[in-house]
């Protein structure tokens, strides 16, 4: 058969590997500084500007850490193993650019917008329409580019990373287009489709399922890849492939109720949510085991090369991780698990561990390769590795430990009935811990830039490898597949095929959970005195959103004795069918404020926002001081009220035009209220907004007629 | 030789698995019982004082395997670095017993930073006995090579038959046969069978969720969180009103009294904590304070001991004043109201003006006489509207 001559770019590679290492440095050290502001509230510096607040900050180091670190760690992966992997560079050289170009454009943007405070309130979901819609085409592009490189293949079966590949894709297209149904306002803000309860179920589908197919998926195809790579051994069971990448994108679609155990989402969606999270822990370790087992007879070498020992910790944080998960799915452990410090530890031994060092050991086999040199310094790696290691572990025990402190100190009561301790002293016995946590993650950051200096040292050592020759036969049409082999070799062969199976796949679980809750009218029982917010509310709500007030507090108090006692009655889930987006936070870094309406008085509010500690000493929060000089913007609560029923909350007809007289009117009643106790304040500023967006929450339902 | 350093690795773990366990559980204990400050520090010191053991014998068997290391190969840096690593143990060694005392440092919170130092030492201790367990196996590293060539392949331990046994393993030398051929990019894949457990766990998961939705959804035989709710309100109920039939003298809005001395003391305890966010320190609050002055004469809500007792309790809600019975117990809100009664005509220096009415303390209370209250000095009536 006559030969090919193509060659492989590695250009794109190497682009997306800078700008892998350079992102991941950002957002971990974005991480750093939003950890020490939990411990040392004067580091938000909102005395000097509202933007570096931690309300903002985690955001941009969430968002930085999956989409620009992680996403271009995939991007690393994919653009250099798929030519490899299918014979063949990759489809569109333009593509292939316009996709770099575009997803670190998204990246900018996205980091300005949000420290400007322009959020949709979804967690890893924050960013405005515009840019939704700026990563859906640079999605296709990706898409495109990928599937044009599949087609024009020398290879006729596709290998287990790219299923992994094809069915990430995918699962994150439909993810990220379902969960960013939203109404726009105007440029830069918007409201969710959704509202309370399915808005909720929505989102930690996408949520968890962000996990699933962006942080582990992709990654487990990256591993398939360099792995092997760099061990030198073969695969050790494709059968074991087989198995657990259909049972792994099948079942992990189903998990997400399971971030909303004990809320007021139904039970039975919860009761899915959980069985299915248990059935995954066997899936999940297939990729595990694959890996380790893949090391067979080549432990010796592990103890020596820095890329193996980076994937095998990798490897076993994964495993660990994807069975801390199912656990956390146990109503009784979530009970402890919710809300607290855990979840962030959990998710940390995934995101250092697993995609940290996964990262990590590909960029120390990769680097050397595409600049044709040897590593500048293995001890130096080696001792990346263990600095790494000890910053994971200082990370994670201190927020074990805070967690299952708070835990016993909530649910502490005396003997007569009284909570042992208020909010505030839970708070402060924890601060500590977060002192030790905020130095694993600088010490963490600090073993990256002995990677970076140890990498650009190998790099200036070698030359750039442009582009590598090869040859391959192109494939034949004509092929029968040989009489021995199994019947998933068919959908080997067939990449739409294998496209098309994937999203049936993973569409079953969706479609199964959101359909009845959307449909289904006993899932929400209504309560007749909920009614909409006040047009100076929902301005004020959007203020809550704006400054991220969530990634602090939740908004959904748990039937447990703890909560009902120092929050207030349990929540309904109709007591949120208004709630675009839902505002219940997965993190209880301040109190649950669900039931804060008409708990303390305007003026209370009123000097808490501007000094936190005034009123609550020992607080951590950060002050608000812009919010007493900006003015609201009364200009869009036409829009906003004109969204909201378009959405259908039962505003009046034709409410839109005189929205404004009764804000006006809201606010000069508080203002008058305020100044009885002595405070002077224009009734146009936010303050007053979010004043009484915070007195209104929670207290309907108190309205209610008594049985 | 490779018995030893397997027998240290495993006497680590031996040693640091029911630490732990102690840790946690103690925790648990010592949080239930309300005094978690002290005990988690115990805990801690527990576990970095027994960590020293394990630290003794790995350092020990370091400088050992490391003197017979350097007879044969001398090289100067090597000698440094053992003698900084001897001179940090000893650091470690005389840290450990002044740490507890580092709250004479004057930091805010003293207890939290001791917990912090003792993490600190705890990690620092695991740090050097892994660094020691790994560079005497380094050191012994060419004994070790010699032994096996003299004494020929060893014995598979039963860790190693009964890890190869659960996962099937193929012997490496067989892996030909399984080969499928496959080589994408020079990767190759075996064929093995998947890992029996592996199996039989996922079978076994599924079995657990279809019993765990059958119970809960279908024969509905565990209580769902409503439920569970309920139960537990219920008998936290009973536990409460057990504990109140033993204690004889229960507080509430009618049967309240002006208490005096230490309970006082108390009350003024219980002031600083809670109360002066909103009334200040003195009690006056001040010009644009959120409370109002509970020191002057004059009361929104009533100024007789009940009142007072009343407004604490339940709070006005639609005043910015919360409720506090579900953090402070009946005696301890009686302990407050006698003290914030006690500040009467304090008159401290820039307070809130007066708010609501003129409590005229003349006319003697019926109730009081019927409670039978001997102090005359401290009879009020209430001659404000009850709302």
């Amino acid at each position: 058969m006559n030969q090919e001559k193509f060659y492989y770019d590695n250009k794109i590679p190497r682009l997306f590997a800078i700008a892998c290492i350079f992102w991941g440095t950002v957002g971990m050290l974005l991480g750093v500084i939003a950890a020490f502001q939990l411990a040392f509230p004067v580091l938000n510096f909102s005395e000097y500007m509202p933007y570096l607040t931690f309300g903002r900050l985690r955001p941009v180091h969430t968002n930085a850490v999956i989409f620009a670190f992680v996403g271009n760690g995939i991007f690393t992966a994919v653009y250099y193993a798929i030519p490899r992997l299918l014979k063949t560079p990759m489809w569109n050289r333009a593509l292939s650019l316009i996709h770099f170009w575009g997803w670190q454009f998204i990246i900018v943007c996205a980091a300005v917008t949000l420290l400007m405070g322009y959020t949709t309130g979804k967690e890893y979901a924050e960013l405005e329409w515009p840019i939704d819609i700026l990563i859906t085409i640079i999605w296709v592009v990706f898409g495109i580019n990928m599937f044009g490189t599949i087609f024009t293949r020398r290879e006729r079966h596709l290998y287990v990373a790219i299923w992994f590949f094809i069915a990430s894709w995918v699962t994150v297209a439909m993810l990220h287009i379902v969960n960013s149904f939203e109404i726009p306002v105007s440029f830069m803000k918007s409201y969710s489709w959704y509202a309370g309860v399915q808005d909720a179920l929505v989102q930690w589908w996408y949520g968890h399922n962000a996990v699933a197919f962006f942080l582990t998926t992709p990654y487990l195809g990256l591993m398939y890849y360099f792995l092997p790579k760099a061990a030198d051994r073969p695969v050790y069971s494709y059968r074991l492939s087989i198995v657990h990448f259909w049972s792994l994108i099948f079942l992990y679609i189903w998990a997400g109720p399971h971030h909303l155990l004990y809320t007021a989402l139904p039970d039975w969606a919860q009761s899915v949510g959980t069985a299915f999270s248990i059935m995954l822990i066997l899936p999940s370790w297939g990729g595990m085991l694959n890996g380790l087992f893949t090391l067979r007879g080549a432990w010796d070498k592990v103890r020596e090369d820095p890329v193996l020992k980076f994937f095998v910790v990798a490897v076993t944080c994964y495993g660990m991780s994807t069975f801390e998960g199912p656990m956390l799915s146990l109503k009784n452990v979530n009970a402890i698990s919710h809300y607290s410090d855990w979840t962030v530890a959990h998710v940390h031994i995934g995101a250092l561990g697993w995609n940290g060092f996964m990262t990590f050991g590909m960029m120390y086999w990769l680097i050397p390769k595409l600049f044709n040199a040897k590593l500048y310094s293995r001890k130096l790696a080696s001792a990346h590795f263990w600095i790494g290691t000890l910053g994971i572990l200082l990370y994670a025990i201190p927020m074990y430990w805070s967690a299952f402190r708070s835990y016993f100190m909530m649910k502490a009561f005396t003997p007569s009935g009284q909570l042992e301790y208020e909010f505030i002293d839970v708070v402060q016995t924890v601060v500590p811990f977060y002192v030790i946590r905020a130095v694993g993650g600088t010490i963490f950051l600090i073993g990256v830039f002995l990677m970076i200096y140890n990498l650009i040292k190998t790099a200036q050592s070698g030359d750039f490898v442009e582009s590598e020759e090869a040859s391959a036969a192109p494939l034949v049409k004509e092929y029968t597949a040989p009489k021995n082999s199994i019947w998933h070799s068919l959908i080997e062969r067939k990449p739409l095929l294998l496209l098309v199976l994937s999203l049936i796949v993973v569409g079953i679980g969706g479609l199964v959970e959101l359909i009845p809750t959307f449909l289904v009218k006993e899932n929400i029982p209504t309560i007749a005195s909920v009614k909409p917010y006040t047009p100076l509310e929902l301005q004020g709500r959007d203020i809550y959103i704006r400054e991220g007030c969530y990634n602090c507090h939740s908004q959904m108090i748990r039937p447990f004795r703890y909560e009902v006692t120092r929050y207030g009655e349990y929540s309904k889930a109709g007591e949120f069918v208004y709630d675009h987006p839902f505002q219940w936070g997965s993190k209880r870094t301040g109190p649950d404020l669900a039931r804060i309406g008409k708990k303390y008085g305007d003026s209370w509010h009123f000097n808490h926002m501007l000094e936190p500690t005034s009123m609550a000493p020992g607080s951590i929060m950060p002050s608000y001081p812009s919010m007493y000089e900006n003015t609201i913007d009364k200009v869009s609560t036409n829009s906003k009220i004109h969204a909201m029923r378009k959405m259908g909350v039962p505003y009046p007809d034709g409410y839109e035009a005189i929205a404004n007289q009764d804000l006006e009117k809201q606010a000069m009643q508080i203002t008058k209220g305020l100044k009885e106790n002595k405070i002077e304040i224009a009734s146009d500023k936010e303050i007053i907004a979010l004043i009484a967006y915070l007195q209104r929450i929670g207290t309907d339902i108190k309205l209610e007629p008594k049985k | 030789m490779i018995k030893t350093i397997k027998n240290i690795a495993i006497s680590i773990l031996v040693f640091c698995a029911p630490l732990l366990a102690i840790g946690a559980e103690a925790t648990n204990t010592a949080t239930s019982a309300g005094k978690m400050e002290i005990d988690i520090n115990f805990v801690l010191m527990l576990i970095a004082v027994f960590l020293l053991i394990p630290f003794y014998f790995t350092s020990k068997t370091f400088l050992f395997a490391a003197k017979d290391y350097f007879k044969k190969h001398i090289t100067s840096s090597k000698t440094i670095s053992i003698l900084f690593l001897l001179f940090a143990s000893q650091l470690l060694f005389a840290q450990s017993p002044i740490s507890p005392s580092a709250d004479t440092l004057g930091v805010s919170n003293p207890k939290n930073w001791v917990t912090i130092v003792l993490i600190l030492i705890i990690v620092l201790e695991f740090i050097f006995i892994i660094y020691f367990s790994l560079q005497t196996n380094k050191f012994l590293n060419p004994t070790i090579k010699k032994e096996i060539i003299n004494e020929g392949v060893e014995e598979p331990s039963t860790f190693q038959s009964f890890w190869e046994k659960i996962n099937s393993f193929k012997p490496i030398s067989e892996e030909g046969e399984l080969d499928t051929g496959h080589s994408y990019d020079g990767i190759r894949e075996l064929n093995n069978i998947t890992p029996p457990w592996f199996i039989v766990g996922f079978v076994a998961s599924i079995i657990f969720a279809i019993v765990y939705l059958y119970v809960y959804h279908v024969s509905e035989s565990a209580p769902l969180q409503i439920e569970e709710y309920n139960i537990e309100m219920a008998n936290a109920e009973l536990e409460k009103s057990k504990y109140l039939a033993t204690q004889a003298n229960s507080i509430d809005e009618s049967t309240v009294t002006l208490l005096t001395g230490a309970d006082i003391e108390s009350g003024k305890t219980i002031f600083a904590e809670k109360c002066v966010a909103c009334h200040a320190a003195s009690g006056g609050s001040m010009p644009g304070g959120v409370g109002p002055n509970l020191t002057d004469e004059y009361w929104i809500h009533g100024g007789d001991i009940k009142d007072v007792f009343k407004t604490i309790k339940y709070g006005w809600p639609e005043k910015g004043m919360i409720s506090w019975q579900d953090q402070l117990s009946p005696l301890q809100i009686a302990q407050l109201s006698s003290f914030i009664l006690s500040l009467k005509g304090t008159n401290p220096p820039n307070a809130k003006e007066p708010q609501g009415e003129l409590y005229s303390a003349t006319v003697v209370s019926t109730d009081s006489l019927k409670t039978n209250i001997v102090d005359t000095n401290n009879i009020k009536i209430d001659t404000t509207k009850q709302k």
